[in-house]
C-alpha cells in the first residue's frame, strides 16, 4: 500500500513536471517548478540503497495590480528508498510518509519604499555559506541533517513582514503568531543523533515531534540594515521559541522510550556585514542567543537526558573570492561557544566550544557542466565532512549528473557520527517554467 | 603637453567637423560629456526604463547559446538583471546599486554580495547589460576624427571615474553627423582591448531612434561573438525599494 503511494507519489511528481512543460498552463503568472530524482548508494557499512528521493516544487508569483503581488508554492516529496531498503529503514514510511505540502502562500504589497508582506515566507538574514546562525525566523528542514539543497532547507513560515527599504539602508519588523519548529531526523532514519541512538540501542524510541508550545506572544524582530561605502551592516534582535527543540526522555517500560521534543522561548541579538572589494568579499556573523535551552548527558539510567538553560555565542568570518578560469571559491571559519552557570559538557558530550573552518569552490557557467565542493574541519575533534556534485545540463530543461556526501571522524565526533550515511547519488533536475 | 596637444587638435577637429552636424549634436559639440550623455540617449531612454535583452553567443559563426534577461533600471546606476532564459537559470538576479553587487539564485534562495569583477563574468559582462549610461561612469575627452566605411567618426577617449565602473576605459567612435554611438573598444586597466562592440541597429524605441543590435567581439578570441537584441521598452515608475536587497528575492 505504502510502495503504492510513494509510485503515485513519483508518477504526480513527473507528470506535473511534463504538464508544464509542455502545456502553457499558467500563462497569466510567472512560475517555476522545479523537480528532482535522486538515486543514492551507501559507501560505508551498512551497505545499500541511501536514497530514492522524488520532489517536485512549484513556486508562482504574479502582480493583482500594481501596488499589490502574490507568491503561491507547494511541494510533493517522498522516498521510495523506505519501502525498498527494509533493513535500514525500520519505521520510515510511516514517520516520514510521501508528503505534500502548500510552502510559500504570501501577499505584498509594495509603494515608495515601503513593502508589506503578509503570509507564509521565507526571511534571510544571514551571509554566511553553509550555516544558518543568522537566519533565525524560519525553521529548518533537517531530516537530512541540513546537506540538502539550500532552497529545500528553510521551510516558510506565516508572518507580518513590514520593511521600509531604499537601496543603502532598511528598517524592518516581523510578527510570527505560530510557533513551527525544525524537522528533526526520524530515529530510523541514517541522520538521527547517533548519541541517542546508542544511548536507547535495542529500545523501540516512541519519538514525538508534535510538541507545540502555546506561543501566545508570538515571534517577533527587528532588523536595520545600512550600506556605508563597501561595508553593509544589519543588526537584528529576534524573540522566538526555539526552532531548535531539546529532547525530553521518558522511559515507558524496560524495551521502550518516548522522546518528546520541547522547545522555550529565547531571544537572539546579532548582526552581520558584508564587505565587497574588486575581487574579494568578506562576510561576517556574530550573534548570541539567550535564555537556549541545551540537553546535558546526565548519569541517570532512567532519565539520561537533562537539560539546562545557558547562552551561546557564534561568530562566523568567511572570504570568497574568483579562482582561476571562471572558479569561484570561498573560505570560511566559524566558532560556536555554549556557556551555562554550571560546567557540564553540551550536546550530548560534545564541547561546549565548537569550531570549524569550511571551503567551497564552485564553477557555475553560464553553459555547460556545474561543478560544486564544500568541506569542512571540525577543529574541536577532528571530524570532516565533504560534499561534491558534478551537474550537466541535458537538453533545455534538464541537468544530470552526480553527488556525494562523505562523512569521516571518530563515532561519537560532529561528523563522523554520521560516517555510516555517506552516500553517492545520481542525481537527474528538471527546471520548467513560464 | 602632447596630451594637451591632442586634446586641442581634437576639439579643432570636432569643431570643424559639427559645422555640418545637426543641430542636437552641435549643441552638444563643445563638451565632451555632453556628447557621452547625448550618445547614451542613442543606447536607452533615461529615467526608469524596463527592457529585454537576447544575448545570442557565436563561436566560429556557428551559434552556442541563446540567452535572455530582463532589465530595470533607473538610469542612475540603479539596475536588475534578470535571466528568463535559459529555463535552468530562470530567475537569477543580479542587482546593480553604483558599485555594490547582489546576486540570487533560485537554488540558494537569498542575495549573496559578490565582487566587483563580477561585473566581468558572463559571455556579455553582466555590467554590459545592466549598465545604461557612460556618462555617469565615464569621463570623456575628444580622441579626433576617424573614417569607417565612408563615414565620419568622432572619436571619444573614456576613462572610468571609480573603480565601480565595468571597464577602466572605453575607445567610443560616435557618427559625426548623428552623434550616435558606431563602435566602442572596451579596455582593461593595462590598456589592452578586452572586447569590441558594434552599434549595428537602430530602431524606433519610445518615440526615438535608438539601439535595438549590437555585437560584441572578444577582443584575443575573435570567434567569440555575442549579439545582443534589444527589445519591450517600457516607462514605468519603478519604486525605490526595488533596486534594495529586501527585494530582490521577490
Amino acid at each position: 500500500m505504502r510502495q503504492l503511494a510513494n509510485l503515485r507519489i513519483l508518477a504526480l511528481t513527473w507528470t506535473l513536471t511534463w504538464l508544464a512543460g509542455s502545456a502553457d498552463v499558467l500563462a497569466e503568472v510567472s512560475w517555476r517548478l522545479d523537480s528532482r530524482f535522486r538515486y543514492g548508494a551507501r559507501v560505508a557499512e551498512p551497505m545499500g540503497v541511501a536514497t530514492l528521493q522524488h520532489q517536485a516544487s512549484m513556486l508562482a508569483e504574479g502582480d493583482l495590480s500594481d501596488a499589490w503581488s502574490f507568491q503561491l508554492g507547494a511541494r510533493i516529496r517522498g522516498d521510495g528508498a523506505y519501502s525498498l531498503a527494509r533493513h535500514h529503514f525500520a519505521d520510515l514510511e510511516k514517520q516520514d510518509p510521501p508528503e505534500a505540502l502548500p510552502r510559500e502562500a504570501n501577499l505584498e504589497f509594495q509603494s515608495g519604499a515601503l513593502i508589506f508582506r503578509i503570509g507564509s515566507q521565507v526571511f534571510t538574514w544571514g551571509e554566511a555559506f553553509g550555516s544558518f546562525f543568522a537566519d533565525v525566523v524560519n525553521p529548518k528542514d533537517f531530516r537530512e541533517a541540513g546537506f540538502g539543497e539550500i532552497r529545500d532547507l528553510s521551510d516558510p513560515v506565516e508572518a507580518v513582514n513590514v520593511i521600509y527599504a531604499h537601496s543603502d539602508w532598511s528598517l524592518q519588523g516581523v510578527y510570527l503568531p505560530f510557533y513551527r519548529p525544525n524537522k528533526l531526523p526520524y530515529p530510523s532514519s541514517d541522520f538521527f543523533p547517533l548519541a541517542l541512538q546508542d544511548q536507547f540501542r535495542g529500545m523501540s524510541m516512541d519519538f514525538d515531534q508534535s510538541a507545540n508550545p502555546t506561543n501566545k506572544e508570538g515571534d517577533f524582530g527587528v532588523r536595520a540594515r545600512a550600506q556605508l561605502g563597501a561595508f553593509d551592516f544589519a543588526f537584528f534582535g529576534f524573540s522566538h521559541i526555539d526552532r531548535r527543540p531539546i529532547f525530553q526522555v521518558t522511559p515507558l517500560s524496560l524495551t521502550q522510550v518516548r522522546i518528546r521534543t520541547k522547545s522555550t522561548r529565547m531571544q537572539t541579538y546579532g548582526w552581520t556585514m558584508t564587505w565587497a572589494g574588486e575581487r574579494f568579499v568578506v562576510r561576517s556573523e556574530v550573534l548570541k542567543n539567550i535564555n537556549r535551552s541545551f540537553n546535558i548527558r546526565q548519569n541517570s539510567l532512567l532519565n539520561p537526558l537533562g537539560e539546562i538553560e545557558g547562552e551561546q555565542d557564534v561568530v562566523v568570518l568567511g572570504l570568497d573570492w574568483p579562482w582561476h578560469r571562471g572558479w569561484l571559491s570561498g573560505w570560511q571559519a566559524g566558532v560556536q561557544g555554549s556557556y551555562d552557570r554550571v560546567s557540564v559538557p553540551q550536546s550530548f558530550g560534545r564541547r561546549e566550544t565548537e569550531w570549524s573552518i569550511g571551503a567551497q569552490l564552485f564553477k557555475d557557467p553560464d553553459s555547460g557542466t556545474r561543478y560544486k565542493f564544500f568541506g569542512a574541519i571540525s577543529g574541536a575533534d577532528g571530524s570532516w565532512l565533504l560534499q561534491a556534485s558534478a551537474l550537466n545540463p541535458y537538453r533545455r530543461n534538464f541537468e544530470v549528473g552526480l553527488e556525494t556526501w562523505l562523512f569521516g571522524g571518530e563515532r561519537d565526533s560532529q561528523f563522523g557520527s554520521l560516517k555510516k550515511s555517506s552516500r553517492v547519488m545520481w542525481v537527474i533536475k528538471g527546471v520548467f517554467s513560464g | 603637453m602632447v596630451f594637451m596637444t591632442r586634446n586641442l587638435f581634437g576639439t579643432l577637429v570636432c569643431l570643424l567637423c559639427f559645422t555640418t552636424a545637426s543641430n542636437e549634436l552641435r549643441a552638444a559639440s563643445v563638451d565632451p560629456e555632453a556628447l557621452v550623455k547625448a550618445a547614451d540617449d542613442f543606447r536607452f531612454p533615461s529615467g526608469d526604463v524596463r527592457f529585454r535583452v537576447k544575448v545570442v553567443d557565436f563561436k566560429k559563426g556557428k551559434q552556442q547559446r541563446e540567452s535572455e534577461y530582463r532589465v530595470l533600471s533607473d538610469g542612475k546606476g540603479r539596475s536588475l538583471v534578470e535571466t528568463v532564459k535559459p529555463e535552468r537559470q530562470k530567475g537569477r538576479k543580479l542587482l546593480m546599486v553604483q558599485s555594490e553587487l547582489w546576486f540570487y539564485s533560485p537554488d540558494i534562495r537569498k542575495p549573496v554580495r559578490v565582487s566587483l569583477q563580477q561585473k566581468l563574468t558572463g559571455e556579455v559582462a553582466n555590467g554590459d547589460l545592466a549598465n545604461t549610461n557612460f556618462a555617469g561612469d565615464y569621463t570623456a575627452t575628444l580622441g579626433g576624427e576617424d573614417v569607417d566605411g565612408g563615414k565620419k567618426l568622432t572619436l571619444l577617449k573614456l576613462k572610468a571615474k571609480s573603480k565601480s565602473a565595468t571597464y577602466a576605459a572605453v575607445d567610443y567612435w560616435l557618427d559625426s553627423k548623428t552623434g550616435a554611438p558606431v563602435k566602442a573598444h572596451f579596455l582593461s586597466t593595462s590598456g589592452k582591448v578586452m572586447k569590441r562592440g558594434y552599434f549595428e541597429k537602430y530602431g524606433s524605441v519610445l518615440g526615438k531612434n535608438r539601439l535595438v543590435q549590437m555585437k560584441v567581439e572578444d577582443a584575443i578570441e575573435k570567434s567569440r561573438v555575442s549579439v545582443l537584441h534589444y527589445s519591450e521598452f517600457s516607462r514605468e515608475a519603478i519604486s525605490s525599494s526595488t533596486f534594495s536587497k529586501e527585494s530582490i528575492g521577490r
